[in-house]
């Protein structure tokens, strides 16, 4: 303890001291010190010094004053400055063109002018309008049919390519629609190339194989087309505010169907929903089991919910939930999977849309998920890369909505009981009742509506087996649909709901086109079969402005949604597996069984699931042997054809990389835990012996415990009791706990026996607050083409890796020290210095 | 200059360690403080590490004709303050009358105006319990008037029969999370609507004895502690509130 500031103020030295406490006190020349040390040691923490950091520095030194003078680290500090102003004065004169934001003088004129030609009242008239309509498309058809030089096909590529690369920085709609015109155009233009100049009529395998690769080209830009038009303007739909008047909110039946999941899954939901903020009067909870479990319906008696069961299990999830439309009586029903636990607000965010239209039927929000799916936990991306699911939530559904054409996931969702019951209640004729039940009612004029916050939060698919046995149901439901109440045909529905049903159904047929684009390069290199009549430079001009574009602009509308690429890691995943059911349902949509997603089941061990991998497997050889067939054309085949060979082998290596990223999926990373770890991020106080009271954060909470960081090491040992506190709003709650384990800075807390108040209480301080999943990309960053291209290279490359361990596990026991000395390697290099502003201790 | 003064709805309640720690938080977030003890107890001192055997403070200054800022210190972490003082002929108690008191605040308030502080100088009285039957110390005075309160019954009903009290505002000092009387004393008085309660709440904590016993705030001797954070957060709270009087005026 130390008193040396402790003096009085003398008057006569008033400016004197105001002049000294602006000096810089010691810690902030410390703080500027440390920045320094950072920005030019980026690898070696002062504070902590390690024991190779004696190498470190000295090769740092050296790295710095060799490698990196001054004055090399711009090259053409100049040209690059200029061309950045060139860049930036174009992409300025253009954004004040486009953007609607504080625009110029000249581009206010600019819009009046347009919004007047918009706006004109010509449009009305039908004279006008369709030939108007006619000319433009003529121009389309101009553009797609030209036949150019090649030349002129090169002059007329690099253009679009300019033109799109400066669009595509300026923000705004209209931007993105002018870059889905181009890319429209682009690959129209390729495919009327395809189907006019490369087919080769005179030889028939070349012919029959072209045949298909130009049917599933056509298939791939249908859906191109048909996305464009579903995404082109998400809705973006925000909530509507509820009356003041409580009595004036209608009654909710939650309903939350399960079938075999076990209790531990269902209870949150249950307690969640209870809690949701609503007139309790007009609140009903049931919970429909269908597994007729006498130890659910005692915990429904124990906790206030109604349960129901039904004589038989009839038409699975669709038959429980309409046998509960006969027994309940709400004028709304929200549905919930029984791993969906509702936020509070759920009902308050989505109700106020039923207020504002009276023909709403349907409220939907996103299905997110707590829980990494088998993609995201064997790849390792969850919480970086979007998953599988985000494209749909974020953007399809968002797009649908513009077009009144969102439909019902099966959960999540509130739906009107009037319009339900006037369709026959939810849907059995096919598995996927969800969608079908909404199209039933689109059909009788109702209208539904999308909210794009995560109202409610899940647990993902188990293991990759189940994952995939979940997408074969959609899959397979969706197909049905399509074959037994078509949406292109049939009363009822707008041309545009027409195009975005058709789509998400047309979607679902993407597995033999996936494994068609797989295999076409062998055919060449294995067969010699020219399946595209055509030179190699044409098809170069021809394919790489329609897969150039095609990825830009979808890498703009879908960015935040899905990584460029990662679609096709996706989609390869499961072309084979999707690829039967939906032929069949195709042909004969009544063949094939229902089966139950499962859940709550442990992957025990790290395996590689050689059942799942096996097609992948074949076809993997298959290309490899396609590479060898290549190399060897390369060296022994006609000099003529060395263009063709390289195209058609980079495209097969690109195919490898994608098969290598599938193989990775399918190397299942083994689980801990039953309970569910969920990033958690809030202020926890732990209360020690003697009322010592420590303010820390969660980091993770599961239902049966908690983690947490310590601001000391040590402060917590296993074994130890005590109590935490956490907070809803205002109120603390109180929980005991038991120390399960102290890794330095974390600790993991169990829960030592809640009652059912407490464990209410926790949910309601985790699980159920507001924003629980409202910030839930915060860490992710944006789609960049090249970095993501990257990301499944790195992918890829573990994918085969994962297949070498598995297949030579010798080669596994040296991995591990391989791997050490790859990483001590990678530490002691030296690293270009860091200039970073934000730089503390 | 922002005055803010923090008095307790009686005594014992933790006034002083609220006045010092808000000081220390304040001035570790940034904002240069002076702190003013305006309680005869001569507490203040103790948390920001004065010797016991120095007598010099306000009062002494006051009564033998010196400027009073001639008595201003600042503690090792930096925060300056001015504490009581201890007089060589203690008078009787009674002499420190509300009347006296407001009196040297608008002297001590008037002549600070012209002392070089840094700009922007946030000073925080801290004043002696609220009588029976009295108004807030410096009502009309300062710019924020917090009441410090525990939430326990005796401050409940005390509260309760004093309503309404329009110029101050609540602040809830000690709370045991895990005492459901406490926390639902809390609700009761957050749902009142004639008593205004800050929406922070400062938890027991042991660890803020223990700071004292060293002579220490708990932003030295447990900076992790839940008392450090409460604080900090009610200096983030007043900070705020005080940024919006100035958008007002």
């Amino acid at each position: 303890m130390s008193l040396e500031t402790l003096r009085p103020w003398p008057a006569p030295l008033w400016w004197l001291l105001g002049q000294l406490f602006r000096l810089p006190v010691p810690w902030q020349q410390q703080a500027a010190m440390y920045r320094w040390w950072r920005t030019w040691f980026p690898h070696v923490d002062i504070l902590h010094p390690r024991l190779l950091d004696v190498l470190r520095i000295p090769l740092q030194a050296l790295w710095l004053l060799l490698v990196i003078p001054p004055q090399a680290r711009k090259p053409w500090p100049k040209v690059g400055a200029w061309l950045r102003r060139l860049e930036q004065a174009t992409l300025g004169v253009l954004v004040r063109i486009f953007s609607t934001e504080n625009p110029g003088p000249v581009a206010k004129r600019l819009h009046r002018v347009m919004r007047n030609m918009v706006e004109h009242p010509l449009w009305d008239q039908r004279w006008f309008r369709w030939p108007m309509l006619l000319l433009g498309l003529a121009g389309a058809v101009l553009v797609v049919t030209v036949p150019y030089e090649l030349e002129t096909q090169l002059w007329m590529l690099l253009a679009l390519l300019l033109a799109a690369l400066l669009i595509r920085r300026i923000p705004g709609r209209m931007p993105t629609l002018v870059l889905m015109a181009i890319s429209l155009l682009a690959s129209t233009r390729y495919l009327w190339w395809r189907y006019t100049t490369t087919l080769n009529w005179d030889d028939s395998l070349d012919l029959v194989l072209g045949l298909i690769l130009v049917a599933v080209e056509t298939y791939a830009w249908l859906v191109l087309l048909l996305g464009y038009v579903q995404t082109a303007w998400p809705l973006q739909r925000e909530p509507v505010p509820l009356p003041e008047d409580e009595s004036l909110w209608p009654s909710v039946d939650v309903y939350i169907p399960t079938y075999n999941e076990p209790l531990h899954v269902l209870k949150p939901t249950v307690l969640a929903a209870q809690q949701m903020d609503w007139p309790t009067d007009k609140l009903n909870v049931y919970i429909l089991d269908d597994g007729k479990r006498e130890e659910i319906r005692r915990f429904a008696e124990e906790v206030g919910v109604q349960y129901l069961d039904r004589p038989d299990n009839r038409h699975a999830k669709a038959g429980n939930l309409n046998h509960a439309l006969t027994k309940t009586r709400g004028e709304f029903i929200a549905i919930f999977d029984c791993d969906h636990i509702p936020t509070r607000s759920f009902l308050q965010t989505s109700m106020g849309w039923f207020f504002k239209d009276r023909k709403l039927a349907l409220v939907q929000t996103p299905h997110h998920f707590f829980s990494p799916d088998p993609f995201e936990r064997n790849l390792g991306t969850f919480g970086q890369v979007p998953n599988e699911n985000e494209l749909f939530y974020g953007l399809v559904q968002d797009g649908n909505d513009l077009w009144n054409a969102t439909f019902f996931c099966g959960s999540c969702a509130v739906l009107r009981r009037g319009p339900l019951e006037e369709v026959g209640g939810i849907a059995v004729e096919t598995v996927t009742e969800d969608a079908h039940t909404a199209l039933k009612m689109h059909r009788l004029g109702y209208r539904s509506a999308y909210l794009s916050q995560p109202q409610a939060a899940g647990l993902a698919t188990e293991s990759l087996s189940a994952h995939v046995g979940q997408r074969i149901r959609w899959a397979r439901g969706m197909t049905q649909i399509f074959r037994i109440d078509n949406p292109m045909l049939g009363k009822g529905l707008n041309p545009v709901q027409r195009l975005c049903y058709s789509n998400a159904m047309l979607h679902f047929l993407y597995g033999i086109p996936r494994l068609v684009f797989l295999t076409a390069p062998l055919a060449f290199l294995l067969l010699h079969a020219y399946f595209i009549h055509a030179s190699a430079v044409a098809i170069v001009l021809y394919v790489v402005p329609h897969i150039f574009h095609a990825n830009l602009t979808n890498s703009r509308i879908q960015g935040k949604y899905r990584h460029s690429f990662w679609a096709e890691v996706y989609e390869t995943a499961l072309a084979w597996y999707i690829a039967r059911p939906t032929t069949v349902a195709l042909i004969d949509p009544g063949k094939g069984s229902f089966n139950v997603t499962a859940k709550g089941g442990l992957v025990e061990k790290e395996h590689f699931d050689w059942t799942i991998s096996r097609p992948y497997l074949v076809v993997l050889l298959l290309n490899l042997l396609g590479v060898a067939f290549g190399l060897w054309r390369l060296q022994a085949g006609d000099p003529r054809e060395i263009p063709t060979v390289i195209i058609t082998l980079l495209w097969t290596l690109y195919n490898l990389l994608i098969l290598g990223a599938v193989l990775a999926v399918a190397a299942e990373a083994r689980q801990v835990r039953v309970n569910h770890r969920v990033g958690l991020d809030v202020p926890v106080t732990l209360i020690l012996p003697g009322q010592h009271r420590v303010q820390t954060r969660t980091v993770d909470v599961s239902e049966g415990g908690i983690g947490v960081e310590l601001p000391e090491k040590n402060l917590l040992s296993p074994g130890q009791k005590l109590q935490i506190t956490l907070f809803h709003g205002t109120r603390p709650h109180v929980f005991p706990v038991v120390v399960a384990n102290v890794f330095g800075h974390r600790a993991g807390l169990r829960f030592d026996r809640l009652d059912v108040e407490q464990e209410e209480a926790l949910i309601h301080c985790t699980f159920s607050r507001a924003d629980a999943w409202l910030d839930r990309d915060r860490n992710r960053k944006a789609d960049n083409p090249v970095e993501s291209l990257g990301e499944i290279f790195s992918t890829g490359l573990r994918g085969y890796g994962a297949l070498l361990r598995h297949v030579f596990p010798l080669l596994a026991e040296k991995l591990p020290v391989l791997e050490r000395v790859r990483h001590l390697l990678w530490q002691m290099l030296p690293r270009h210095p860091e200039y970073n502003e934000r730089m503390y201790p | 200059m922002k005055w803010i003064a923090l008095q307790g709805l009686k005594g014992g309640v933790g006034t002083t360690t609220a006045v010092a720690h808000l000081g220390e938080a304040c001035h570790r977030q940034g904002r240069p403080v002076l702190l003013l003890d305006l309680s005869p107890g001569n507490l203040l001192r103790v948390y920001l590490g004065m010797p016991w055997e120095v007598r010099r403070g306000l009062v002494p200054a006051l009564t033998s004709g010196t400027p009073w800022y001639q008595a201003a210190y600042r503690s090792a972490t930096g925060v300056r303050f001015i504490p009581f003082g201890v007089e060589s002929h203690p008078p009787a108690e009674q002499d420190y009358s509300r009347a006296v008191l407001r009196q040297w605040f608008r002297q001590i308030r008037r002549e600070a105006e012209e002392l070089q502080l840094p700009a922007q100088t946030l000073c925080i009285v801290d004043c002696p319990a609220l009588g029976p039957g009295e108004e807030l110390l410096l009502q009309d005075l300062v710019e924020l008037h917090l009441l410090v309160v525990n939430p326990d019954p005796g401050c409940f009903a005390s509260l309760r029969q004093r309503e309404p009290l329009p110029a101050a505002q609540v602040l809830i000092n000690r709370l045991h999370a895990e005492s459901r009387l406490e926390c639902d004393l809390q609700d009761m008085l957050l749902a009142s609507p004639t008593t205004r309660v800050l929406p922070v709440t400062i938890q027991q904590d042991a660890h803020v004895p223990e700071s004292l016993a060293w002579k220490q705030t708990v932003f030295q001797a447990a900076p992790a502690s839940q008392a450090a954070q409460d604080f900090a957060l009610l200096a983030s709270w007043v900070l705020s509130q005080l940024r919006e009087v100035e958008h007002v005026s």
